[in-house]
This record gives C-alpha cells, structure tokens and sequence, in this order.
C-alpha cells in the first residue's frame, strides 16, 4: 500500500524531528504530517531558545533526567548539524536577603539532577559578571553550563537529515481522525488523504491531547500557556551577557533576559494559562508587564530599543509533566506536555521516543545514513581567501539584500532552494535571519518575495 | 601602518584599502547633492556608495508629485526629482560604485563593502558623508499588539511590489498613516482594483497634502479616520482585520473598532537608520535617533559628515538636498584644510562645544553641539515639536540668558522649524555654561 507506513509522527517541531532525525537511521518507512507549511511554526519557534543546565526541575522525574541528557548532547549536535549555540552561562538572581535561601534549594536540586559546575556567588562577583545586573540583586546561582541556541536551525537541520535519510514530509496536512484498524494497522484521516501505519508519534504540541483522545480512553488535557516575548535591537547587544532569571514561582521560570545567539536581547516570557490554541496574540497587558519585569533582576533595560515582540504557546498537561510512552493502544506514543525545558530535552526527547519504536518494531539499523548536515554558508563566518572564492563562484553572495544583519542573496536563495526550502517569507527569516533586523523586512520583504516566487513559481502576495 | 601608493593603501595585514578625498555613502538625494557640492567646489577624487544597483534611494519608488517646489520651482514626482541630480553626478562624471553594501564603518574613516564583481573591499577616505537615509517605522516600534500573520507590511515594500508586479492579490486594504505616501499608495492600489476601508492617522491632522487627500481619498469616499490608532492585528495565517482605537486622551475610555482587512500598510513615518555609526562607537541622540554632530553636520570624528534623512527625519526633499550642498561644502573645507594650522585656532573662548538642548514642547534640535571656534557666521538650528502648538513664543536662552523670542501663531509636528543664530551674538554672550536652549 503506497500509503502505509512503518512509523507516522505527527508534528515537525523540535520533538518530532527529533524523533525523525534518529529513527531515520533505522529500516523504517516514515512519514512526518506536519499541518503548518514548514517545519517550526509552532511552540519550536517561539520560544526562550535557553539550553537549560537542569537545576530547575524536580529530582527523579523524566523532565529532570532528560533535561540533563539533552543539556549534555546539544553542544555535539550543535558542531554535527551546523546550528548557533553558546554556553554563555545562567544566573538566577535573588533580589533580597530573604530570598537568599531559594538559590541553596535550586543549588542542591541542581546537584541532584546532576548539573556539573553550579556555584552560588555573591554581590560582588556579580556585578563583575554583569554591570547591568539591579541594585537590588543580593546574590546569584550561576550555572556555567546554560547555553543559548538556535532553536529554528536546530529544528530545521533535523528536519533536513531526516529527509535526506529518506523520512517523507507532508506540510499543510491536519489530522481529522485517528483510530486502530483492526489488522492493527493505525488509520490516520488528514484534510489531504488517509496513511495507515504501524506506529503513530503523537508530536503535536498544544494538540497532542486531541490526537491522543481519539485513540485512548484515558484522557489527555493539554493547557496551553502564552508566554509573550520583547525582543531588542542587535544594539543592545553588550548590555547583558549571561542568561539572567528571577527566582522561579508557581507559574513557571519567569521573566527572564538574555542575550541571543544573534546578538539580540530576549526579553520575557510571561505565563497565562489560555484557551484558544491558536491565540498567539501579543497583547499591551503582556507587554506590559515585560517592561515591567524586566527591571526586577537588571538595571537601564534598553526598552526603547524593542524591535519587536511576539507570543508562543507551550503545551503542558496538569501535572506539569512529560508523557513520553505508549498508551493502552500499543504502537501510539504520546510525545505531549513538551512545555520548558522542552527545547533542551529534545535531543533526549527524541532517542527515547526511538527507543520506544525501536522496542515496538525492531527494525534493523542502516549501514549509511546521515547525522551531520552543514547548514547555510554564512560569508561573514568565511576567511577573506575563502570569501573571494565564494563570491567568484556565485557572485549572488556578494549581493546583500538583508542590510540589517547583513544577509546576501545567495544566503537566501540557498535557504529557498535547499531540501525542505523555505516556502513563506517566515521560512527565509528562520532559516536565514534576515527579517529579523531592526527594520523588521522594511528594505528586504519585496526582494525576499520575488526570490520566493521566482524559485517556488507560486505568488506569495 | 598603511602604506600609501598611489591611491591604493596597502594596510600592514595584507589588506588594499582604495583611497579617496571625499567618499558619499548613499546615492540618495542628500548624498548626490553632497557629492555635486564637492565637485562643484574643485574636489575631484569623489566615490559614491550605493547598495542599489542605480542611484537614487527611495525616491526612485515616489510615484507621486510634490517634489521639488524649492530647488525647480515646479512640482515633480519623486523618480523626476532625484534624476535631476543622477543627472548631474553623470555630466560630472563622479565616479560611483554601485551594487555595494558598506557592511562596517570605523572611527578611522576606513569602510569595508562588499559587492557582487569585486566581493570584499576596503576603501579609505579623509572625509566621509554619511548619507544612507533613514528606516520606515514598524509594527515592532508601534506597540501593535495581537497576533503576526502575513499580509503586514511598510509602504516601502507595498511601493516596491508594486514597481514590479503592480497588482496585489489583496482584496481589502487598511492603511496607517497619512502622510503623501500613503495616501499615494492608496491611489495606486484603487486602480488596481484593491477597496481601502480606510485611512488612519495617529496625529489629530492630516500628514500629508491635502492635493493628495483630494486625489486618494475624497474622490472614493474613503474614511480617513484622524487621531486613531492600530491597537491590534487579527488573523492567523494571513491578517483578517485591525482593532482601531482613539488616540485622543480627552475622550476617556478608548473606544474600540474593527475594520475588516486582508493588507494593513504602515505609513507612520521614518527613523534615521544609523546602526552603521552606532556600530563604529558615534554617538546617536535619542530624541532625534540620529547621530549627535556639531554645527558643520560633523559627528565626534572628525571628517565623517552626516546628511539627510540619517542624522534626523527631514519634511521635503528640498531640504535635504539643500543640506546635501552644504555638508558637501563642510567636507571639503575639511579635506583642504586638513593639517592646517590655521584651522585650529585658539581664542580665549572656551574652546570645548557648546550644548544645544530643546525644551518644553521642542521633541529635539540638531545640531546638539555648537562648535563656536570653527563655525560660520551664521548657525541654523533645526527642531521639530512634539505636538501642534498655537500661539506661543520660540525662546532661545544662549549660556541661561534670553537672546531671541520669537513668536509663532503655529508650530506643527510634521514640519522642521529652524532659528537661525549669530556666532557673534553666541560669543558676545558666553560665560560659565555652555550650553544654548531653545524652548517652546
């Protein structure tokens, strides 16, 4: 049957691609349904794009464990599938005495969780470590082993070694229906047409409940949290060097500032339980109480600099924990509840959800697959020699058309035309970082629109 | 050290850098009348950067009229107005290096560029005008909330959409702002067959003219909606409407309206785009958001110039070219007195700059320094207000003592008032503070 699969994942964020980028390296016929029209359109591109060291979550449970696994593999996986990554090192930030003590609970679950390195430091060293830090900051856990990354490449060069491993991707597909057949075969009902498969992974982020729902009687209920974000001009850049937290409440990390792999300033996120999954509105409240916040762990925030500002959902279940595994109905692994430290863990995230398939299937491993990828060549990372060379070759790369971050139009033709090429003028931005400048596309969109119509040969506006 | 050979710098690392006297970065108005300043002055050895592939800037999208009452005394589009000046860079034959993007400027004048024939290059100049004009205001900095889907997008991308493929696939069109862009791009996009549900406009008054109003708007009944704001975009994929609120705080609770739409344009208005200079350590004020620079347009290094729409928002492009000729002008008074000794003279005066603030109802003055020792006889102060003012008087205070009032039955926002100063009166007048203030 040209529509059966051995193993059907249902969501292209950094969970399923994930998964998808090392089952890829297994016997097995796998397809990706994503219903967006790219890989990262969901929680995977909007978010805090902190490697967390993993002091955070609560000993002995799974977040806690694949925290760590993750924090620990994604400076590798940064090196082999050619993303930005920076160990800039974590701060979280007591601002009175008698919240000293909290930073000894996060140090000792720290330790228990196994994060290498952790120390508690004083004022002084504080404020050698940032200037900026506030006036009001009494002392600090640093974590040297937190990290920054980008979580759109990451997402991305997955995506991309799976499909050159042979994972086939279906974009804009929505999944209506799941159920069991009875020659056991899983038959999933897309808007597009129908797949049948041995195993579905349920990678859906904020739906993952409604795709679980169809198939289990135990019932699933994810809560999406907004979480809205500022971020700053590349010129803020120096203000902040570590990634700064508050301390952690109820709802979650807090309103935090740090410095991107892009060389912005991130500020943010907020936490509201919503109810519509497909709110993903900023809004002046939210806004608001960033600006507000901000100044809680820093001094001089550079608000005027605000570029730009934008929301993302995260998907948690009541618990509050991660459901990795298989329900009653064997061969459906919920990947669900992937709220922060989802983004560290995903690495992890996806060899566990292999070995779940693995177990279920048992596949025989291939003799050739890929891991590594090399991303988009970024002329400013090149040597001059090798730079003259490249813009000989294919002089498009001395044609810049981003002149906020300096991106050329190779860049961005190679964005387009690559495996899994980028389709919308978000796709180029994630893929290339142009758009993301302190003009937001006020220079570039028109250019970056007839690159995507002339390659894609469909109209964009 | 750098060797010089010929006009060829060969840097101790290796690296050519091609030398000239005076080097415009920006072929726009500013730095085209720059450049024919220069010229006209008897500097020959001129470069101008352009990142387009033709001279121009964005006037070369400006398909409407209103350019160049002042400087042709007729009224042409803006394509029209600026190829006077293209013109007059080729009759001069200036020479000019097109397809370049300056990727980095350094405090000691030297530019790194790159460009699709001859990929990186380094150039040095004695003298520098910058002039790469300014950035659209957007969405980001206009606190426009609710979620960001597609179909959002400043007029100067709808422009230059519409100089390629002069038809959009949008139905229904929102746009902010009212200044002549806006209300041109709204004439354009009408006889493409685009409905505009309306225009609207922070500013309790028009931005732009009302020639262009008549054309755009009251010809097709088209709302324009004054003292209004874009609170929030609706949409998810591709946007669906706008929630449009009051700006005026005088009517207590914000009351709120939904305009359905499938294109919003911003057309609020324009920041000087000076990352460049912010980059290389100049200073850049943050009431104009251009570079801080003294009374001959000179940044805190000297010989960089800065002209135009980059050093603050001018209101037409006359001026901009005015300006253009006259920094041009200081470029090459510093290229030929360059080590002079003459140049730096000393007098009993205090020698370091005098500060130029705006008060009250002034939102900023350029220049922010007066450089007393140097300067011309006479020193124009630009300023724009913060909001409409009738009635009052512009006060200027040199060292804490009043020196000009000067009344004004009406101060508009949209429009760059000047006061003009005597280096003669300034200096008759200082004493312990240095600074002259100007107030409304």
């Amino acid at each position: 049957m040209k529509d059966k699969y051995d193993v059907v994942i249902i969501g292209a964020g950094v969970s399923g691609c994930s998964a998808a980028y090392y089952l890829s390296r297994y016997k097995l016929k796998i397809l990706l349904i994503e219903k967006e029209s790219d890989v990262c359109e969901g929680t995977s591109k909007a978010n805090s794009a902190i490697v967390h060291a993993g002091f955070d979550p609560t000993p002995g449970t799974l977040m806690a464990k694949l925290n760590i696994e993750g924090s620990r593999m994604m400076e590798a996986l940064s090196k082999d599938l050619d993303f930005p990554y920076k160990k800039n090192g974590a701060l979280v930030v007591s601002t009175n005495k008698e919240s000293d003590y909290l930073l000894k609970e996060l140090f000792e679950r720290g330790n228990k969780n196994g994060v290498k390195d952790l120390r508690i430091v004083k004022r002084d060293e504080l404020l050698r470590m940032e200037k900026n830090i506030s006036d009001n900051a009494t002392s600090a856990l640093y974590a040297p082993s937190s990290a920054i990354m980008c979580p759109f490449s990451y997402n991305i060069a997955m995506a991309e070694v799976a499909f050159c491993n042979g994972v086939r991707f279906r974009f804009n597909t929505r999944v209506e229906n799941i159920n069991k057949q009875e020659n056991g075969l899983f038959c999933i009902k897309c808007n597009t047409g129908t797949f049948y498969s041995s195993v579905v992974v349920n990678a859906a982020g904020v739906f993952a409940d409604e795709l679980h729902n169809m198939v289990s009687t135990n019932k699933m209920t994810i809560i999406p949290r907004k979480g809205e974000y500022m971020l700053l001009d590349k010129t803020a850049g120096n203000f902040v060097s570590h990634t700064v937290f508050p301390l952690p409440s109820a709802m979650g990390k807090g309103i935090l500032v740090t410095p991107t792999v892009h060389g912005n300033v991130l500020l943010g996120p907020t936490a509201e339980d919503i109810e519509d999954k497909n709110d993903k509105g900023t809004t002046p409240e939210g806004l608001g109480l960033i600006k507000e916040k901000c100044f809680i762990t820093m001094k001089n925030v550079p608000i005027d600099k605000v570029i730009t500002s934008f929301a993302g959902l995260r998907a948690h279940d009541i618990n509050h924990r991660f459901t990795i595994e298989e329900t009653e109905e064997k061969g459906f692994i919920d990947c669900a509840g992937i709220e922060s430290p989802g983004l560290t863990a995903a690495p992890a995230i996806g060899k566990m959800v292999t070995d779940i398939v693995l177990n279920r299937l048992n596949p025989r491993e291939k003799l050739h697959y890929l891991k590594k990828r090399e991303g988009i060549i970024k002329p400013s990372s090149l040597s001059k020699s090798e730079y003259k060379k490249l813009i000989k070759r294919n002089p498009d790369y001395g044609i810049i058309i981003c002149k906020c971050n300096g991106i050329s139009k190779g860049e961005i033709v190679d964005s387009i035309t690559r495996v899994l090429g980028a389709k919308t003028l978000g796709g180029v931005k994630r893929r290339t970082t142009s758009l993301m400048g302190a003009c937001q596309g006020g220079f570039c969109t028109s250019e970056i629109i007839k690159l995507l119509e002339y390659y894609n040969n469909e109209e964009v506006i | 050290m750098s060797i010089f050979k010929g006009n060829v710098f060969h840097h101790s690392n290796n690296r050519l850098e091609k030398y000239y006297n005076l080097i415009v970065i920006g072929g726009g108005p500013s730095g085209l009348s720059a450049a024919i300043s220069a010229y006209d002055r008897g500097e020959r050895s001129i470069l101008i950067i352009e990142r387009q592939p033709v001279l121009g800037g964005v006037l070369n999208s400006c398909l409407q009229d209103g350019f160049g009452f002042d400087t042709f005394k007729r009224s042409l589009t803006g394509q029209e107005y600026v190829a006077q000046f293209v013109k007059g860079i080729k009759t001069r034959c200036i020479e000019t290096a097109l397809n370049t993007t300056v990727l980095e400027l350094s405090k000691d004048k030297v530019i790194k560029t790159v460009s699709p024939n001859n990929g990186i290059v380094y150039y040095r100049a004695k003298a520098i005008v910058f002039a790469a004009g300014s950035r659209e205001k957007n969405r980001g900095s206009l606190n426009i909330t609710g979620s960001r889907p597609d179909g959002v997008y400043v007029s100067g991308v709808i422009q230059k959409m519409l100089d390629d493929k002069e038809k959009l696939r949008a139905g229904q069109a929102v746009i902010f702002g009212s200044d002549d862009v806006g209300l041109s791009l709204a004439h354009r996009l009408l006889n493409d067959g685009v409905k505009i549900k309306a225009v609207i406009e922070p500013n309790n008054h028009l931005c732009g003219s009302f020639y262009n109003k008549e054309k755009s708007l009251d010809s097709y009944d088209i709302p324009l909606l004054l003292s209004h704001r874009i609170k929030k975009v609706l949409g998810n994929k591709t946007i669906e409407g706008v929630v449009i609120e009051k700006t005026d705080p005088s009517s207590g609770v914000a009351e709120e309206e939904t305009i359905a739409c499938d294109l919003l344009i911003i057309s609020v208005g324009l920041i000087p785009d000076a990352g460049l200079l912010l980059s290389a350590g100049m200073e850049i004020s943050p009431l104009s958001l251009g570079p801080v620079v003294n009374d001959r347009y000179e940044t805190s290094v000297p010989g960089l110039f800065v002209s135009g729409n980059a050093l603050f928002i001018h209101d037409t492009a006359d001026c901009i070219s005015k300006e253009g000729f006259i920094v041009g002008n200081k470029a090459v008074q510093y290229i030929n007195n360059f080590g002079a000794q003459n140049y730096y003279w000393e007098t009993q005066i205090s020698s370091k700059a005098m500060q130029v603030e705006g008060r009250g109802g002034i939102s900023y003055a350029v220049p922010q320094k007066i450089d007393i020792n140097k300067s011309d006889n006479d020193i124009m102060v630009f300023f724009r207000v913060k909001e409409e003012i009738h009635d009052k008087s512009v006060k200027v205070f040199i060292s804490g003592k009043e020196y000009q009032t000067i009344y004004k039955k009406v101060l508009y926002p949209n429009i760059v008032h000047s006061v003009m100063l005597s280096k003669r009166d300034i200096i008759s007048r200082i004493n312990g503070e240095n600074n002259i203030i100007i107030e409304v």
